[in-house]
């Protein structure tokens, strides 16, 4: 009896180094990567069925405009962050049987389209699309069109700040836009060198030809950025862009620094006294022969237009 | 249970415990190259 008492101790033991094994893997990795915010949002960077066009209970501006596209209706494309502008866009002025939906992806023949900022430049250079609604490409994507022989128009239709991320609990709250050009440098190692606790700074980039990464590069200028700088026992700082953190994600776990002692909201963007702030563009061809192109980008520009672009929480052009 | 009995039992139990934590480890690999950086910062502890 002796000795089964000792076996069963002996699996219990096993079992519970194994379950405290696991815990610890649990809380101190996996916590932090666990999907958060549902499937959709987790492949798409976006829900696009939140926002969809035609949608009884979508979450766009909903705008009945005059001006109207019944035929050769510009296909539009465009970046996760801005996928509720452009769907608001659609929403008003393109045909309700343009836009089709199959409940993950937009069916070939939609007017509207979804690719994230790298498929949408890619289709705007290939002919695939005709407008795309992005922040400015990466040089890469700039030399694809070169390579293509695809001259790109840029217009401007709105402003959005280029924001930095901590976890709500990082008792920073402000850096100067020196002090995260030397984060993103590899200058600083702990957050205690800018007024943070001891703890290692995790400075979190993304793919190469995402908006926001095409955003950070430009911030950084000449400066190279560290690669590989991630921790997970430390504290991270991230970038996105304001509306995406305030009214997409809608995360209170995270809050976005103000940069140069100046926060990042609409009343900061629009007096031009935040430092970062990123045009939102209407991008095409310039040899699109589709004449609704220019037509419907100068609508975007319109008091309608413009409407749309601050009723779903952006900046417009003055 | 003999002692026959017992190592076998005790094979099969750390080779679940294995193969669990193995997954764990897996997942987190696999949702560390997939999560956002807004997830990620929320995701401090």
């Amino acid at each position: 009896m002796k000795k089964l008492h000792k076996q069963i101790l002996a699996l219990v033991s096993v079992v519970l180094v194994f379950a405290l094994l696991n815990l610890s893997i649990y809380n101190v990795f996996t916590y932090r990567v666990i999907h958060r915010y549902g499937e959709e949002m987790q492949a798409k960077s976006i829900t696009l069925s939140e926002y969809l066009p035609f949608d009884e209970d979508s979450k766009i501006v909903k705008l009945d405009s005059d001006f109207k596209l019944t035929e050769n209706l510009p296909v539009i494309d465009g970046a996760a962050a801005l996928y509720p502008i452009f769907s608001a866009f659609v929403n008003a002025v393109y045909p309700e049987d343009s836009v089709s939906f199959n409940g993950t992806d937009f069916t070939e023949d939609s007017a509207l389209q979804y690719h994230n900022t790298r498929g949408a430049y890619k289709g705007i250079v290939d002919g695939d699309i005709d407008i795309a609604i992005c922040v400015s490409p990466s040089a890469e994507q700039l030399a694809y069109a070169e390579e293509k022989g695809a001259e790109l128009c840029f217009v401007p239709i709105g402003r959005e700040a280029f924001v930095f991320l901590v976890n709500k609990k990082n008792p920073v709250d402000s850096l100067t836009c020196e002090e995260v050009r030397g984060i993103y440098a590899g200058e600083y190692q702990h957050w205690s060198e800018l007024g943070g606790e001891h703890k290692r700074i995790g400075a979190l980039t993304r793919n190469a030809g995402s908006g926001s990464q095409s955003a950070l590069v430009n911030f950084m200028g000449d400066t190279p950025i560290k690669k590989d700088y991630d921790t997970f026992l430390g504290s991270a700082i991230g970038f996105s862009f304001r509306f995406y953190v305030e009214g997409i994600v809608e995360d209170g776990n995270v809050k976005m620094l103000s940069l140069d002692g100046v926060y990042p909201d609409r009343e900061n963007i629009k007096n031009g006294t935040y430092p970062i702030v990123n045009e939102i563009y209407a991008v095409y061809r310039a040899d699109n022969e589709n004449l609704n192109v220019e037509a419907f980008i100068d609508w975007m520009l319109s008091e309608e237009g413009q409407s749309i672009v601050e009723g779903t929480g952006y900046t417009g052009i003055e | 249970m003999s002692d026959k009995v017992f190592y076998r039992v005790l094979a099969v139990v750390l080779a679940l415990c294995v193969l669990f934590t193995a997954g764990m480890v897996g997942y987190t690999v696999y949702a560390h190259r997939n999560c956002s950086i807004i997830g990620y910062i929320a995701g401090e502890k």
